[in-house]
């Protein structure tokens, strides 16, 4: 397992930052925004086009957007108020993508994520795009993508002890990779000193899923590091499931339901339906 | 009438081609278009609001193997299905097996759908039990035994009749959002000349069930 892990990451990791180009198309008209709250410790509202999207959006949250139409969208971040203002002038928030906005494309799948900086107070606060990169698994293996978007320095992921996995993250980096479906005993670890960051026994590696792993933190009492996790699952293109007509509902349908019958007498050999159809039509 | 005699000769040889059952859909493509949504505000877009928990990261999937609906009279065993080659879900051969989808949720995931499929009928056994969902009434209680022997119990939400083509199968097929269990077999309108004579139903069936324990 340990060895797969290794080959197949060697081969298929690849670091990217920011909007790259569509990794796999979810639709012809729209995209997915995830939008990840990984700002330790304050509340915040949302607001897409200074229209109010996300209210009281609290650290640690994910939310999906789905069927977002393709556009440019100004996206600020702006501290919970109670009540919050239904709409604000865009660009004017706390941070976020300023006036000058995101650009969405159809049939992308993005994350969204609000997080600290490298700084050592964390400031400025960050609002950094990524492209979920959807490709499809295939059988008996995870994507994994892990991003870093805590107030910490360079870090490396290894299965623990020190197998690498991906390594050199920096803040607002991001690495994928492939891996066998299994269970792994997962650390981030800091570069310098190899200090054990967030530490992940026991992970769960699910088939045919996309993991999107963002670190966060430091946050809570004691401060410390956690993961914000979200998957996405492989989706099939179709689901046929049916074939004969049957229980067709176009209405009355002689000559289809004339060949059902003689298709049935004709595969089966079965006198019994045949016999039951003609009742029924008598 | 001759035209009858030939379009039973047709079917009938298009029948022998496909004892499998399976009338695959032109374009791999097509069943992930969206439906265009407008969002006005566009809070409307909020679909699900969690908080992250690592539950995601360490929970082993507990294969469902049994599905009830006693309402309907289905009891069905499951087999666990992914992709065919296509793209399309792969499913099982005959309408009274239930096929699961092994890439999205299972019922003792924390979050998403647990999705089952099931062909509506065949040429070689006919209707299968998947046939009673166009009937199901919201609330109708629906249960599932896992692999480890726990039952999950589920109420129907709602039952969704969709043109192929159509299905926002990323939605239906999502590993996040409250568990949930999604039924899916085809219905409709039967279009015979589809696909050269392959022919297969119009639209998709879609039931949604909560659950509750």
């Amino acid at each position: 397992m340990r060895n797969r892990i290794l080959a197949g990451l060697g081969v298929a990791a690849l670091a990217t930052v920011g909007l790259a180009a569509p990794a796999t198309a979810l639709s012809s008209t729209t995209a997915d925004i995830w939008v990840v709250h990984a700002v330790p410790g304050v509340t915040v509202d949302v607001y897409i086009n200074g229209n109010l999207a996300l209210d009281g959006f609290t650290p640690g949250s994910v939310e999906p957007l789905v069927d977002v139409p393709a556009d440019n969208y100004v996206v600020d971040i702006v501290p919970d108020a109670t009540p919050s203002a239904d709409t604000i002038t865009p660009g004017t928030g706390l941070f976020g993508t300023g006036a000058a906005g995101v650009d969405v494309a159809a049939g992308v799948s993005y994350t969204l994520v609000a997080h600290p900086s490298e700084s050592v107070d964390g400031n400025p606060l960050l609002l950094s795009p990524f492209v979920n990169d959807l490709d499809p698994v295939g059988a008996g293996e995870a994507s994994v993508t892990v991003r870093h978007t805590a107030n910490a320095p360079e870090v490396n992921v290894v299965v623990a002890p020190s197998t690498p996995v991906f390594s050199g993250l920096q803040n607002t980096d991001e690495q994928t990779g492939a891996v066998a479906a299994g269970t792994y005993n997962l650390q981030v670890q800091v570069a310098a000193g190899g200090a054990v960051a967030i530490d992940l026994p026991g992970t769960v590696l699910a088939a045919g899923t996309h993991y999107f792993i963002h670190a966060f933190g430091p946050a809570g009492n004691p401060a410390a590091y956690s993961p914000i996790v979200f998957t996405i699952g492989d989706a099939p293109a179709g689901v046929p499931a049916g074939s004969a007509g049957l229980v067709a509902e176009n209405g009355v349908n002689p000559a289809l339901f004339a060949g059902g019958a003689v298709l049935l007498a004709l595969l089966a050999g079965a006198g019994v339906l045949v016999a039951r159809r003609q009742t029924v039509k008598a | 009438m001759s035209s009858r005699s030939t379009s039973i000769v047709v079917l009938a040889l298009v029948g022998l081609l496909l004892l499998s059952g399976c009338a695959a859909s032109a374009d791999p493509a097509d069943g992930r278009e969206r439906g265009a949504v407008q969002y006005d505000p566009f809070r409307s877009a909020r679909t699900d609001d969690f908080v992250s928990s690592t539950d995601t990261l360490t929970t082993v999937k507990s294969a469902p193997t049994q599905l009830v609906v006693g309402a309907l009279g289905i009891d069905m065993r499951i087999d666990t299905k992914a992709l065919e080659p296509n793209g399309d879900m792969s499913l099982p051969v005959s309408p009274f097996r239930a096929g699961w989808y092994e890439y999205a949720a299972a019922p003792n995931s924390p979050k998403g759908a647990t999705v089952l499929a099931a062909h509506v009928d065949s040429l070689a056994e006919g209707k299968g039990p998947f046939a009673e969902l166009r009937t199901v009434q919201p609330g109708t209680e629906v249960s599932l035994v896992d692999s480890a022997g726990v039952t999950h119990t589920y109420i129907v939400s709602t039952v969704e009749r969709i043109t192929k083509g159509e299905v926002p199968w990323g939605r239906y097929f999502s590993l996040a959002g409250d568990p949930r269990l999604v039924l899916i077999t085809c219905g409709g309108e039967y279009d015979p000349g589809y696909n050269g004579g392959v022919g297969r139903y119009t639209d998709n069936y879609i039931v949604t069930a909560e659950k509750v324990s």
